[in-house]
């Protein structure tokens, strides 16, 4: 619900470091919600409201979550005068989570079951706010690879060159085709170009796959086919293939075969 | 006129003049011998209770202690406290004044004030603060609290002492409660009440206070004659109490936590509650260490009572020395009660649905040392009683399975010898040789037995078998007239006797069962009936293994008869039956009896028994 501010919606991938977060501001018509990306496996650090210095009469510091069913669910008490905090969860939250000395809840291992909204609660004299924050937990692919490469390539003839595999990414990647640096647009005739994704049910993450049938032309011997995945966190590409193009001979070449 | 006037004015002035320097002079006198003399005397204020009081002098315009020497310290209290009315002296404050001091003493007590006193130069002088007067003095002893016990006053020379709960109520109790600030009476406990008897004296009976008193004495009471024991001593619970208790569990070392104030018991907010405080608390109560605090499924709700929450530093030890806030509603938003499983509860508390929570229910007990938040096990260590109870019951069924299996071989070896006799009603006694002879050769002929230590197991098996089959014993017994019963001992004795030759090598009976339990299996009746057929002789073969010269074959014998019995009667009557002759081999023999009549709840005689004994005794060797 509400709008989502343009910067959020498609971040250019190529260089981006691996290890910061993305901050987004989504606008919406009753609260602003933060939104926080964290990686796949690492430690997730969720701020608590954005970070603020903690006020001078804090009571206490409570994280929370909204859990599958839809309830709330405690995550860790922090109370000011205490060092420790209290982690009252009861599942898989109960050995990751802690908190840091700015408040910032740290979950470690993180996956896509952590993709939810937790809430900073902070209650300090007769006040008590609280800070929600939407998490998102993004993975890049593996390296892509192209598999089931054609022996050969036939001349004017449409055959399947390969089939580009770019594994346990979350979102899922966009794998395009290039031959040569160039990136090769199906047109239904010459080139097809057929994607799929697949989740994995057990982690969530996704699985593109893209077949290439492509026409080979004479001068297409000696291309260079790579194909890449295209992904938020970084665009990978694969090692570059070349195919044997057969040419089909009208008339004998010169000198014999 | 005016002349006179004059003079006169003047000479007012002058005597006034001179009147002041008279007095700036003794001023400037006391100024000089301020040591010696001090400008104000010694005030005594009475504190709130009526019978303390402070002594307090004033010095550089401060109120301050007064120095008294050591002797006339212990005096002067004793005295202000008699004229106060107040008995003696309970206890005081002082510190020791610096060496040098001018200390006061022998002064007289005129209305609330020191006078003509001495002044002194002492070492060891005593600055006294409070006085507190003996009949000042109370405490409510044996109480979880200071706020609730049996009340107990003070005098000197016999100390604390009770008091006797005739006409005892509320008004006298709120006296008691007001004195050690515990707000006012909740409750009055008399004889057989929660708080154990005191002993010594007991100083006052038959109280009748309006409850404005500022202690017991002051109340109209019986002093010196009652007629109380110190069954009847009283005690009181007051207002504000400090108590805690777990409820909702399975027992007092689990539940939630609830926390006592003015009569009601309100809840605590989980979110102040931690380690820190679960450990207090258990400790508090006696319960152990804290095995479970945080992550209750499902959790557990507030009363309507006050939410309390509390700051607790590690440094505390006990619930009360944090500083306690009550009904913070906005610090206590959405929280839930705190509740707490002590390792000394003995129970199961909740049923978890999480199947990561930590499930008391359905884990095994694990040792309590390794209990964390995380972890899951039935809080209670596996007590010596326990494990003492496990291994009795573990034997008891090694001997049940032992004494039904030689049951079953010796039953289904007088079944064999049963269906004989009725087959041959008139068949004189001396042909039983024969007879079993016979017997065994066709036991030999229908089961596979190979060895002849296994005959006699045969017809045990052949007996079994038509023991699972209910209707077969039915037969059984309807074959059998009570006519044959002597008959039928006789045989059933020579089988015994020969069957106890056989196995008197223990080494062999060994042999016996196992051959035994192998072919059991091989028969059709199942494992469990088998079990009926163990069960039933689990009583009487503990019994019977453990009396002296006991034939331990004797025993499974008779347990076959009721065994046999079993299937067609109710286990229970069985069981009862077993009692009824479980006193020694005599009533096995009985028993056995009873399996070739209709009725098996004969009692047995014992002469029966005897008889089968002694035939035993005299004729030990009987071959097959």
């Amino acid at each position: 619900m509400g709008l989502r501010s343009g910067l959020c919606a498609d971040q250019s991938s190529s260089s981006t470091p691996i290890s910061t977060n993305h901050f987004c501001m989504d606008l919406t018509l009753f609260r602003s919600t933060v939104t926080v990306i964290g990686l796949y496996g690492e430690t997730i650090e969720v701020p608590c409201n954005n970070g603020t210095a903690k006020p001078d009469d804090l009571i206490f510091t409570k994280w929370k979550y909204v859990m599958d069913d839809g309830t709330n669910g405690d995550l860790l008490v922090k109370q000011a005068h205490k060092e420790e905090a209290q982690i009252k969860a009861m599942d898989g939250y109960k050995d990751r989570v802690s908190i840091a000395a700015n408040s910032s809840l740290m979950i470690q291992r993180g996956s896509l079951v952590d993709q939810r909204t937790f809430t900073c609660m902070v209650v300090y004299g007769s006040n008590l706010d609280e800070h929600p924050v939407d998490v998102l937990v993004h993975k890049k692919p593996l390296p892509p690879q192209i598999k089931d490469k054609a022996k050969e390539l036939e001349n004017s003839k449409l055959t399947s060159l390969g089939v580009c595999m770019a594994a346990d990414a979350n979102p899922a990647a966009v794998i395009m085709w290039f031959k040569n640096g160039k990136l090769l647009v199906a047109d239904g005739k010459t080139i097809i170009i057929t994607p799929s994704v697949k989740m994995d049910p057990s982690t969530g993450l996704s699985t593109t796959t893209s077949g290439l049938q492509y026409t080979a032309v004479k001068s297409d011997v000696g291309a260079k086919f790579t194909c890449t995945a295209k992904h938020n966190l970084e665009t990978l590409v694969s090692a570059p293939e070349t195919f044997i193009i057969h040419c089909e001979w009208t008339t004998p070449p010169p000198g014999g075969l | 006129m005016n002349l006179v006037k004059l003079i006169l004015i003047l000479q007012t002035l002058q005597s006034c003049q001179a009147y002041k320097d008279d007095s700036s002079q003794t001023g400037k006198r006391a100024s000089q011998s301020d040591l010696d003399k001090n400008q104000t005397e010694p005030y005594i204020t009475q504190q709130s209770n009526a019978c303390s009081w402070s002594p307090r002098i004033l010095r550089a315009e401060k109120w301050t202690s007064v120095t008294f020497t050591a002797e006339y310290r212990d005096q002067v209290a004793n005295q202000i406290c008699m004229e106060l009315g107040c008995g003696g002296v309970y206890s005081l404050s002082e510190t020791s004044a610096p060496p040098d001091s001018t200390c006061l003493t022998n002064c007289t007590y005129h209305e609330y004030r020191l006078q003509n006193c001495s002044h002194v130069v002492r070492i060891n002088c005593s600055m006294v603060s409070d006085v507190v007067c003996e009949h000042q003095a109370v405490r409510l002893a044996e109480g979880e609290h200071r706020c609730a016990g049996r009340v107990e006053l003070w005098r000197e020379g016999q100390q604390w002492g009770t008091v006797c709960d005739d006409e005892w109520d509320l008004r006298d109790a709120d006296v008691v409660c007001a004195q050690l600030g515990c707000g006012y009476a909740l409750s009055v406990t008399k004889q057989g009440g929660a708080f154990p008897q005191g002993k010594d004296s007991i100083y006052l009976d038959e109280l009748n206070c309006t409850g404005k008193e500022g202690n017991l004495w002051q109340c109209p009471a019986s002093r010196e004659k009652h007629d109380c024991g110190h069954k009847e001593d009283a005690g009181v619970v007051c207002s504000e109490l400090k108590a805690v208790r777990l409820t909702g569990g399975v027992d007092r070392c689990s539940g939630k936590v609830e926390i006592h104030r003015n009569g009601s018991w309100g809840t605590v907010c989980d979110v102040c509650w931690g380690m820190d405080e679960a450990a207090m608390v258990c400790s508090m109560l006696g319960c152990g260490e804290p095995f479970r605090y945080v992550a209750f499924n499902p959790p557990f709700t507030h009363n309507d009572g006050t939410l309390w929450y509390y700051k607790c530093k590690s440094s505390h030890t006990n619930l009360w020395q944090c500083e306690e806030f009550a009904n913070k509603t906005l610090w206590c938003t959405d929280s839930k009660a705190a509740a707490l499983i002590c390792s000394g509860s003995h129970g199961r508390y909740i049923p978890v649905t999480t199947e990561a929570a930590t499930t008391v229910l359905s884990r095994t007990p694990g040792p309590v040392t390794t209990a964390s938040v995380s972890n899951d096990g039935f809080p209670f260590s596996m007590s010596l009683e326990l494990l003492g109870c496990i291994s009795l019951s573990f034997l008891l069924l090694m001997a049940l399975v032992t004494n039904a299996l030689l049951c079953c071989h010796y039953r289904r070896r007088d079944a064999v010898l049963v269906q004989q006799r009725h087959a041959k009603l008139q068949t004189p006694t001396e042909h039983h040789d024969k007879d079993y002879r016979d017997s065994v050769n066709l036991i030999k002929v229908t089961t596979s037995s190979p060895t002849e230590n296994d005959v006699p197991s045969n017809p045990r098996y052949q007996w079994t078998q038509s023991s699972v089959d209910s209707t077969s014993v039915d037969t059984d017994y309807e074959q059998w007239d009570l006519s044959t019963e002597t008959a039928v001992h006789m045989t059933t004795f020579q089988n015994s006797i020969r069957y106890k030759q056989d196995t008197r090598n223990p080494f062999m009976r060994a042999t016996a069962l196992d051959s035994l339990s192998e072919e059991v299996d091989s028969f059709d009746s199942s494992s469990t009936s088998s079990e009926e057929c163990y069960e039933n002789t689990g009583k009487d073969v503990e019994n019977l293994v453990t009396s002296e010269g006991m034939d331990p074959w004797q025993p499974p014998v008779t347990h076959n008869a009721n065994n046999h019995l079993m299937p067609s009667r109710n286990p229970d009557q069985t069981h009862s039956h077993d009692q009824g002759v479980s006193d020694g081999k005599s009533g096995d023999y009985e028993e056995e009896g009873h399996l070739y009549s209709p009725d098996p709840n004969q009692s047995s005689s014992e002469g029966d028994y005897d008889d089968i004994a002694n035939y035993l005794d005299s004729n030990p060797e009987q071959g097959y």
